[in-house]
């Protein structure tokens, strides 16, 4: 059992999982907290409801632990899971009409680039259909490629390439218009 | 602007509100430390049953029915975008006469 | 098996309302790279408008557009080289068109020559004074684009719908027809 938990709390993905943690459930909690959260917040775009998911994430990943075999299928069970999760929350929170708009302000977190666009573009993410949503999110906030997101998601790789280039034709159309560019 | 630079840098990870990690694990722990209740085998069929029964009251079929609706949703917001796309191409090329392109006009009422 | 886009599930509605059979083009679905397969009669539109937000603006004028309409049918082939479909097959639907009551091309562009040509029609149905329908067909080198509307189409809202979905405005020229009318 020892070594079990010890290989599921070994490092999962170079580069982006560089904490050391402890060989138990709060080594893994802690590991791949950021990335649970943020796949949450991005997609409901409400920091509460994020928390929420991610915590519900982690007490079902508590419950089923030992059903996962190595640390890499931890991840991908964490970033299905959560997708899942977040998808649900969010038809959910639409059944209570609470629109994005009367969602909460996001609290600003250190930028680097133009916090306008920033914040322009994760909302315009967060108003996406809900599979291209979680494509983008994937994508750019993960770095998953498209055979991986078909992984996680349970599609197609076409589906997900094609998804993703016509996320991106949305989003960079929105924006474009949101700031006012000219007309193509 | 470099695009998708942009969308990374608006999607990086986020550490979630301190105190997070505490928070599971206690909820964790609360759950590890609630008793095990013994199992009745005929109360657990007796809630099956009682849930199957309440799913084929409506409960499955409006979750359904919500699927779909969302799926048919989706698809036609798929389908307009499609059609806008290439009504858009059109008006590009017409508004391009001088160019390149070729424009043919039909004055006939039938094809 | 080929990566498509997964539009089929709901396909298996009835499509006794469209006026084109797309029978014959599933011989190009075998080759193509990734397909958007769209079969919405009147009681699917109904059913998908009342999911769409009416505070999303956008969402709101689709709702009101689709009203009415008696079907929406969209294919898109995307294959991953030029050449893979023939002249003939885009004949099938245009034969067809030219078979039922009402169609009539309202403009046809053409760009380039050879396998680089590029060719969008437009056809409308018209229905005594009311617009009844209306066909796009659109062959590009490596992708062939199909979408058939039918039912009552108020041009006023459809010009509304410029933008949507990050597609910028029909313009008017093609919204009424005045650069190339419908003579009749």
């Amino acid at each position: 059992m020892a070594e079990h938990w010890q290989a599921l709390a070994a490092p999962a993905e170079a580069g982006r999982e560089k904490d050391t943690a402890p060989d138990d459930f709060a080594g893994l909690v802690r590991r791949h907290q950021a990335m649970v959260y943020s796949i949450a917040w991005h997609f409901l775009h409400d920091r509460g409801l994020a928390e929420e998911v991610a915590q519900e994430v982690f007490l079902r990943l508590h419950r089923e632990l030992g059903a996962l075999e190595s640390p890499d299928h931890v991840v991908l069970w964490l970033r299905r899971v959560t997708c899942h999760r977040a998808l649900d929350r969010w038809r959910r929170r639409r059944r209570e009409e609470i629109s994005l708009e009367e969602a909460g302000e996001l609290a600003s977190a250190p930028q680097e680039c133009d916090p306008l666009l920033e914040d322009r573009l994760r909302k315009l993410v967060a108003s996406l259909p809900p599979k291209w949503r979680a494509m983008v999110i994937l994508r750019y906030q993960e770095d998953l490629q498209p055979a991986e997101i078909a992984q996680v998601l349970n599609i197609p790789v076409g589906t997900v390439k094609s998804g993703l280039q016509r996320a991106l034709a949305t989003l960079r159309e929105k924006i474009r218009r949101s700031m006012g560019g000219p007309e193509q | 602007m470099n695009w998708e630079q942009e969308l990374r840098a608006a999607l990086r990870r986020h550490e979630p509100p301190a105190g997070f990690a505490e928070r599971v694990l206690e909820r964790a722990a609360t759950e590890s430390a609630a008793p095990v209740r013994r199992r009745r085998p005929w109360l657990r069929w007796c809630a099956v049953a009682a849930s199957l029964a309440l799913l084929a009251a409506g409960g499955y079929q409006y979750r359904e029915r919500r699927l779909r609706g969302e799926e048919a949703r989706d698809q036609l917001l798929e389908a307009l975008r499609v059609t806008e796309a290439k009504l858009e191409l059109v008006r590009k090329r017409l508004n391009r006469t001088s160019g390149a392109a070729h424009l043919e006009t039909r004055q006939e009422s039938r094809i | 098996m080929k990566p498509m886009i997964a539009f089929t599930v709901l396909a298996l509605a009835p499509m006794a309302a469209q006026e084109i059979n797309f029978e014959k083009l599933q011989r190009l679905a075998a080759k193509a790279a990734n397909i958007v397969d769209v079969n919405l009669d009147a009681s699917m539109l109904q059913l998908g408008s009342k999911f769409l937000s009416p505070k999303d603006p956008d969402q709101a004028k689709v709702k009101e557009l689709v009203k009415e309409l008696k079907g929406l049918y969209v294919r898109v082939y995307e294959f991953g080289r030029e050449g893979a479909y023939a002249d003939s097959d885009l004949e099938e639907i245009r034969s067809q068109l030219k078979q039922a009551a009402g169609w009539a091309r309202i403009a046809s562009v053409r760009e380039g020559k050879g396998r680089e040509r590029e060719t969008v029609e437009v056809y409308l149905k018209k229905e005594g004074e009311r617009i009844g329908g209306l066909t796009v067909i659109a062959a590009e080198p490596s992708e062939l684009t199909i979408a058939h509307i039918l039912g009552p189409l108020d041009p006023e809202k459809l010009g509304e719908l410029g933008g949507f979905m990050g597609i910028p405005k029909v313009d008017s020229k093609i919204r009424y027809g005045k650069t190339v009318p419908p003579s009749r």
